[in-house]
């Protein structure tokens, strides 16, 4: 029952990686390119992603996919996502591109965690955000009540 | 970037995008969208401009506001201002707005009001009737703002149809045709459905008196269009009550565990009595002795959380309604700022009380510990706020 049929993948950066054909499905963009390709479509493209994203695309697509129900998989995503920002980022546009719904959610959900326990000023220097605030605003913002109605 | 081009002609707030600054770096902004859905919008706000601007767009989850009915009530108001229909009869004062109050910008905001045809005439207080004033009942179901029940100029009821005001469009319509108008009655909400007993329209009527009627709005999401289901809308009678014992004066029904409760008299009176109406099984029972007792102010439900709030007309003290043991306990000690409930909202994890007759409007954190309050000052000086209401913001008229 099990084919040993493997794909090529190939990023941008033109790196080449072997998977077996069910990892390679995980990707929804992968599955319907195969299902619409043709019986030779065994190297397929991936220029949205480059070499070292997909390398670790792969290895969440792998672990997802010949171990499903073991009882580390929770550990293995807490760790999975233990990189740094910017990594993270390539992990989500990938994710969203080759149309992997776990590891999207995954992504962004660890994205959101950053702000947790962060103030204003901790948030702008996580992320990179400019403070383009005049004074005047600044000064309203103060003002305005911190109590958070509802919000 | 690739994904963020294709996204481009996405928005449907009526503004041609070009999005370059990135709402995260490193992210296109329809991923980034989602994940800053998930946080605070009083947080995001303060960090820089794009992030405050984007908590009032169509990709961010419209938080919720405070609405409040109000009526403009000092008799030198009406000679010189707003009324434009009021002939210059300085004694009455018909001036009712509707406010909402942004929880970001704390700024209160006048919304449009209903356009009816004859125009809307709202009696709140009369030379004649010194003692009282005039109710204006509204309630909150599926997400809108329903007036439902008030008295016109001429003494006789102001409303044919229920008012609904939908923060999804911003707008007004009119709900289904009511039965029969009343100037007061026993009205409520539970599970996107209005419940209307009892009260009096034109005349007392011992029919009307006992007759209990639904309005199912048939809103699955809040972002159902009520212009669709709108041809679907209509009153069915459902059991009715026994007696007119509840038709003397407004009574604010809640909705709670499948069940709509109501007393029949206003705050601690010994005389008063109470009845539950059980949704599923269409029928009407009396109220558990321990939910009667404790409810001498006034009452709001957490829709979601199933907790029902009393806020004590003397004491000004919140408590809660445990429904296994049937009795109130105390969540908040008795507090000036709450003394003399007019009216309360629930939600957000807020209750919102109307108090001081109308002058002031005091929000109780019960969840936070300790308790915080504090008081949100009504849309202008020497207005009297009628009713609260917590509704999502009103989107911005295109």
């Amino acid at each position: 029952m099990t084919s040993s049929k493997t794909i090529v993948l190939r990023s941008s950066d033109g790196a080449t990686f072997e998977v077996d054909e069910a990892v390679a499905l995980h990707s929804l963009m992968i599955k319907h390119r195969i299902e619409t390709g043709g019986a030779d479509s065994t190297t397929i493209d991936v220029p949205e992603v480059t070499g070292n994203t997909l390398s670790k695309v792969i290895e969440y697509c792998k672990k997802h996919v010949e171990a499903p129900n073991s009882d580390d998989l929770k550990s293995f995503d807490t760790d999975f996502v233990k990189v740094d920002q910017a990594v993270l980022c390539h992990l989500a546009k990938a994710s969203y591109y080759m149309n992997i719904k776990g590891l999207l959610d995954l992504s962004s959900k660890t994205i959101a965690d950053m702000f947790k326990g962060k103030t204003v000023e901790q948030i702008r220097e996580t992320f990179h955000i400019k403070n383009d605030f005049t004074p005047e605003e600044e000064e309203e913002l103060r003002k305005e009540n911190s109590w958070n109605l509802f919000v | 970037m690739l994904c963020s081009l294709k996204k481009s002609t996405d928005t449907n707030d009526g503004q041609t995008i070009v999005e370059d600054p990135p709402l995260l770096p490193g992210l296109p902004n329809h991923l980034a969208q989602p994940i800053l859905s998930t946080i605070r919008p009083s947080l995001l706000s303060a960090v820089c401009r794009r992030w405050r601007h984007l908590i009032y767009t169509p990709h961010f989850p419209p938080f919720l506001s405070l609405y409040a009915l109000v009526a403009n009530n000092s008799s030198s108001n009406s000679n010189s201002n707003s009324s434009n229909n009021n002939n210059g009869r300085s004694c009455l004062s018909d001036s009712i707005s509707f406010h909402t109050f942004d929880p970001i910008s704390s700024k209160w905001t006048i919304l449009p009001p209903p356009v009816t045809d004859p125009p809307l005439h709202l009696l709140h207080r009369h030379p004649s009737f010194i003692s009282r004033n005039f109710t204006i009942q509204s309630l909150t179901v599926a997400g809108c703002l329903v007036l439902i029940a008030a008295t016109g100029h001429n003494l006789l009821p102001a409303l044919s149809h229920p008012l609904v005001f939908d923060p999804l469009t911003g707008q007004w319509c009119l709900g289904p045709p009511l039965t029969n108008p009343r100037r007061w009655c026993a009205a409520g909400s539970y599970r996107d459905t209005v419940y209307v007993a009892s009260g009096v329209g034109a005349h007392y009527r011992g029919e009307v008196a006992r007759m209990v009627e639904k309005w199912d709005v048939k809103r699955s999401k809040y972002c159902d269009k009520l212009s669709d289901l709108r041809d679907e809308w209509r009153w069915e009678e459902v059991a009715g009550l026994k007696d007119g014992r509840f038709s003397r004066e407004a009574v604010e029904a809640v909705g709670y565990k499948g069940k709509i409760c109501m007393v029949n008299v206003k705050g601690n009176n010994i005389g008063k009595e109470g009845v539950v109406y059980d949704v599923e099984r269409n029928q009407w029972e009396k109220m558990s002795p321990g939910m009667v007792s404790g409810w001498n102010g006034a009452v709001g439900v957490a829709e979601e959380e199933e907790v029902m709030y009393v806020v004590d007309e003397d004491k000004g003290g919140v408590s809660k309604y445990d429904d296994v043991m049937d009795c109130w306990q105390e969540v908040v000690q008795g507090s000036e700022l709450l003394k003399g409930p007019e009216h309360m909202a629930v939600g957000g994890g807020k209750i919102c009380v109307v108090a001081g007759g109308g002058g002031r409007i005091t929000v109780v954190d019960v969840v936070a510990q300790p308790v915080r309050m504090w008081v949100v000052d009504p849309p202008s000086p020497g207005s009297e706020v009628v009713s609260l209401h917590i509704l999502r913001r009103p989107c911005n008229r295109l």
